[in-house]
């Protein structure tokens, strides 16, 4: 069976992260760059359980990624109200 | 490897319904990869909340603007990807290098229970300063939707 260590983890998240970034910093259609925001919580999220798995065997890190859930959650709905709203004013203005 | 290859499709794809399809593969690599990490009830919430809620939105979203959302162009994507793999090299080799000083104790409580333990003790105020945070968008988008009716 394959041991699956901390290492491992950390360089995906670390993956996550990058194409995340580059998500964000090329795309210019707004769901695309929420897809990247999103996809750099994911990778914040995983550090946060990997470490609290590996370092210190307590909850914390888990409860800390429960947050940044709640967080991504909140961006999400923002964003899309955003969006609504700037679709609204530019054909109110057509 | 589901979870970074249909992520690394999100860089390349086109088509935002697809690439939305997609990303649900993401999740749910993203929350196996939390069942490795002992972490059951984080699985589940985020395959109900990134799944069932926030990809729902942004279908909807696609669907109601579409004229608008399908603009494709990229910017900068070369300058961009070298910049980024770079750092993400010099990332890698910093996690390689690094010795880590890892635990394997084992705890016996469910995760339900030590979560809630955690947040009713820890980290309450937190807890409920999140809690109005997300009451308070509640009732802002309420409002928001009463003005447009």
């Amino acid at each position: 069976m394959i041991h699956f260590g901390l290492n491992h983890f950390l360089f995906v998240s670390c993956l996550l992260f990058g194409i995340g970034l580059i998500t964000v910093v090329t795309k210019r259609n707004s769901v695309l760059i929420l897809i990247g925001v999103e996809l750099m919580f994911t990778s914040a999220c995983l550090n946060f359980v990997t470490f609290g798995k590996f370092s210190s065997q307590t909850f914390e890190g888990q409860t800390i990624a429960l947050f940044t859930i709640f967080i991504i959650v909140v961006q999400s709905v923002i964003g899309f109200f955003i969006v609504r709203e700037m679709k609204t004013r530019k054909t109110k203005q057509l | 490897m589901l979870t970074v290859a249909t992520a690394g499709y999100v860089l390349f794809s086109t088509d935002v319904k697809r690439t939305l399809f997609v990303l649900q593969f993401t999740i749910m690599g993203a929350s196996g990869l939390f069942l490795l990490l002992n972490a059951e009830y984080l699985s589940v919430v985020y395959i109900i909340v990134f799944i069932g809620i926030i990809n729902l939105l942004r279908y909807y979203l696609v669907e109601a603007d579409n004229e608008h959302l399908m603009n494709y162009s990229v910017r900068y994507f070369p300058l961009a990807s070298f910049t980024i793999i770079l750092f993400l090299a010099v990332v890698s080799g910093t996690l390689i290098s690094s010795r880590w000083n890892e635990s394997n104790s084992f705890s016996h409580e469910t995760t339900i229970a030590g979560i809630g333990n955690v947040l009713m003790n820890i980290y309450f105020l937190p807890f409920e300063i999140v809690s109005l945070f997300v009451f308070i968008i509640l009732f802002g988008e309420l409002s928001n939707a009463k003005n447009k009716q």
